[in-house]
C-alpha cells in the first residue's frame, strides 16, 4: 500500500500517511476550499489501511485550527478508527497542542468526547 | 474543563419511530432492517451535527479573541502602553461633537521632550526608550482619567483635555512640565534628568486637525523661546 504525502498550504495541513509505520499525521491549520474534497484521500487511505493492514494505526494531530468542514470531516475519521477500535484493531490518536491555547485543548477535549480508543492529549510548548 | 456537547434536540418523529421498532409484534421482521438501520445513521448524524456545531462554535470563539487581542494590540503604542495615534483619531470625533454639543471648551496638548536626541547618544536607545515609558507614565499620572494621552512620535506626546478652557489647560501643562523637571528618571544605575516643552490650543469648532496644528505651532514656539516651558496658542 502506497504512503501518502500532501504538502501543507496556508489553508491546508501537511498530511503524511505512512502505511509502514501505521502513522498517519496532519499538520497545520485547515480551512480548504472544499474540506470533503481535501479529507476524502485521507479517509480513503485510512480505510485501506484498516482493510489491508494488520498493524496498529496511529493518528497524530498537530491542528491549531479547523473550519466547520474540516471538523466535520476529522470526525468521520475519528468515527472510522472508533469502528475499527471496537472491533478489536490496535488504533489511537495522539493529539499535540500548544499549551497556552486553551481553546485548542477544549477542541481536543470534544473530539475525545464520544470516542473510547485511546485517545492522547499532548500539551506542547514552554511550561508557565 | 470542557462543556460537554448539547445532547441533540427531542425528536418525537424518531422516537415514534424507535418504538414501532421496538414493538415484539415486529421483532425478526426483516422488512423492517433498513428502517433500524436508518434510524442508526439518522440518530448518529445528528450527534454529528451537534457535536461539529459545538466544536465549530469554540473555534469562531477564539478568533473572536483573538481578534479583540489584536484590535486592542492596534490601538496601543507598544512601547509606552499609551494609546496610538489611529486610536486617538477613532476617539476625537465623538468627544468633539459632544463638547461642541453642550458648547464645553476642549483643549489639545502637545509636549516634546527637549533635547532627547542627547539622551539616546549618550545613554543608547534601550535607556532612551525607558526614559520614554517613565516619561508616558508621569505625563498619564498627571493627566485626569477622563483625558485621551497619546504617544504621538518618537518623543512627542499628545493629550486631550476635554471640558477644560485654555487657562485650565495651562496650569495642567505647567504641573505636568514642573514634574517632569523635578523628576530624576533612574534608569540601569543612570540618573536621567529631561525637560519638556509644552504648546496647547482651544479647539474651536474647525476640524481637530486645525487644534493639533495649533498646538504644534505653540510647541514650536515653546523651543524657540528656549524649551522647558509652556505656551498657549493665541486665539
Amino acid at each position: 500500500m502506497n504512503d501518502l504525502l500532501i504538502p501543507g498550504s496556508i489553508s491546508s495541513p501537511t498530511v503524511r500517511l505512512d502505511a509502514s509505520r501505521g502513522m498517519m499525521e496532519l499538520a497545520g491549520e485547515s480551512y480548504p476550499q472544499n474540506a470533503f474534497d481535501f479529507f476524502a484521500p485521507i479517509i480513503d487511505w485510512a480505510r485501506q489501511f484498516l482493510r489491508e493492514s494488520p498493524d496498529p494505526l496511529i493518528l497524530s494531530l498537530r491542528l491549531s485550527y479547523l473550519n466547520t468542514s474540516s471538523t466535520k470531516c476529522l470526525i468521520d475519521l475519528l468515527d472510522l478508527l472508533e469502528n475499527a477500535y471496537k472491533i478489536g484493531r490496535a488504533a489511537r490518536v495522539v493529539w499535540h497542542c500548544d499549551r497556552d491555547n486553551e481553546r485548542a485543548r477544549e477542541a481536543a477535549e470534544e473530539f475525545r468526547e464520544d470516542v473510547t480508543l485511546p485517545f492522547e492529549i499532548v500539551l506542547e510548548g514552554p511550561a508557565q | 474543563m470542557s462543556r460537554r456537547s448539547d445532547p441533540p434536540p427531542p425528536d418525537p418523529f424518531l422516537e415514534r419511530t424507535r418504538e414501532v421498532l421496538a414493538d415484539p409484534a415486529y421483532a425478526g421482521n426483516p422488512l423492517l432492517e433498513p428502517y433500524r438501520e436508518l434510524a442508526d445513521r439518522y440518530s448518529h448524524m445528528v450527534r454529528t451535527f451537534m457535536k461539529t456545531l459545538h466544536i465549530s462554535d469554540n473555534y469562531q470563539l477564539r478568533l473572536k479573541e483573538l481578534n479583540e487581542v489584536l484590535d486592542e494590540a492596534m490601538r496601543t503604542d507598544f512601547l509606552t502602553g499609551l494609546m496610538n495615534r489611529r486610536a486617538f483619531f477613532d476617539r476625537i470625533k465623538p468627544e468633539l461633537s459632544r463638547s461642541r454639543r453642550h458648547k464645553r471648551p476642549l483643549c489639545i496638548l502637545m509636549g516634546d521632550l527637549d533635547s532627547f536626541k542627547a539622551v539616546n547618544d549618550r545613554y543608547g536607545h534601550d535607556i532612551g526608550d525607558k526614559v520614554l515609558q517613565e516619561t508616558a507614565r508621569t505625563f498619564a499620572a498627571a493627566l485626569r482619567s477622563e483625558d485621551l494621552k497619546v504617544r504621538w512620535g518618537g518623543e512627542e506626546f499628545l493629550a486631550m483635555l476635554p471640558e477644560t478652557d485654555s487657562p485650565g489647560a495651562a496650569a495642567a501643562a505647567e504641573k505636568l512640565r514642573s514634574i517632569i523637571e523635578q523628576t530624576i528618571f533612574e534608569v540601569a544605575g543612570n540618573s536621567i534628568h529631561v525637560t519638556i516643552s509644552i504648546g496647547l490650543a482651544e479647539e474651536r469648532g474647525e476640524d481637530p486637525e486645525a487644534a493639533i496644528r495649533a498646538a504644534d505651532q505653540a510647541l514650536l514656539e515653546a523651543k524657540r523661546k528656549g524649551r522647558n516651558r509652556v505656551v498657549v496658542a493665541s486665539s
